[in-house]
């Protein structure tokens, strides 16, 4: 589960700019609270079953302004621009269940990341191996 | 402006039958002073539940693949330096 944000804009005033990522980095900040952590509780079968992520949010941005001086007789230019971009990673973590038994925490595991986990630490000792046979 | 912050933060009480759930979670936040920009990293912690008759009970909320996927990669480092110095101690004393 991702999402992209791209955020360009052209602008004649570097103050603009500012208070345009200042605005958006505080929407931004808002917006990755606690219930994106923890989802909306979903009944089932008599059970309450609340949804819990891992939740990482990057944003960035950056803005430039100009003043050229003086080209030909008409003068020089200015001019300036910014731009910014964000993404959003949310990955499952638990469960956590509330039925007649009580409350618990379900995890959830993911095989295919501990399988590309297992795969690379292997390979990395088989990879070790084969270099100290061949040096050998 | 904070480099690093790292802070607890509690959600909206939930009502699950008797039981009320408090979701609990970590959220550590990276600003670098100076840039436009921040990074955040959310994690759930607990669920502090509490029972009708006052009893509160903390329930750790463990990420299971995170803890396999570090060991793992642990194993495969360790392992590695393992086999480097047994190599090693091999060609010291044929």
């Amino acid at each position: 589960m991702s999402e992209d944000k791209k955020l360009e804009m052209e602008i004649n005033d570097p103050g603009q700019a500012i208070d345009m990522m200042q605005e958006t980095l505080e929407t931004f900040l808002e917006t990755a609270d606690v219930n994106r952590v923890y989802a909306q509780p979903v009944e089932h079968e008599g059970s309450l079953v609340i949804p819990a992520a891992e939740v990482i949010a990057g944003i960035g941005f950056g803005a430039g302004y100009g003043v050229g001086g003086p080209q030909d007789e008409d003068g020089g230019g200015s001019g300036g621009g910014g731009g910014g971009g964000g993404k959003t990673l949310a990955r499952p973590v638990a469960v956590i269940i509330a039925d007649q038994n009580g409350v618990r925490v379900e995890p959830v595991v993911d095989p295919t990341k501990i399988a590309l986990a297992a795969l690379t630490a292997f390979g990395f000792m088989f990879g070790t191996l084969a270099k100290m046979r061949k040096g050998s | 402006m904070t480099l690093l912050k790292n802070e607890k933060l509690a959600g909206a009480p939930i009502q699950a039958g008797q039981a009320r759930l408090i979701p609990i979670e970590t959220a550590t936040r990276w600003q670098p002073p100076g840039m436009w920009g921040v990074l955040l990293w959310k994690h759930p912690t607990a669920v502090l539940v509490q029972h009708p008759n006052g009893v509160e009970e903390m329930l750790p909320i463990q990420d299971v693949t995170r803890q396999a996927q570090l060991t793992l990669l642990g194993i495969g480092l360790l392992g590695s330096i393992l086999l480097l110095l047994v190599n090693q101690m091999r060609n010291n004393h044929p």
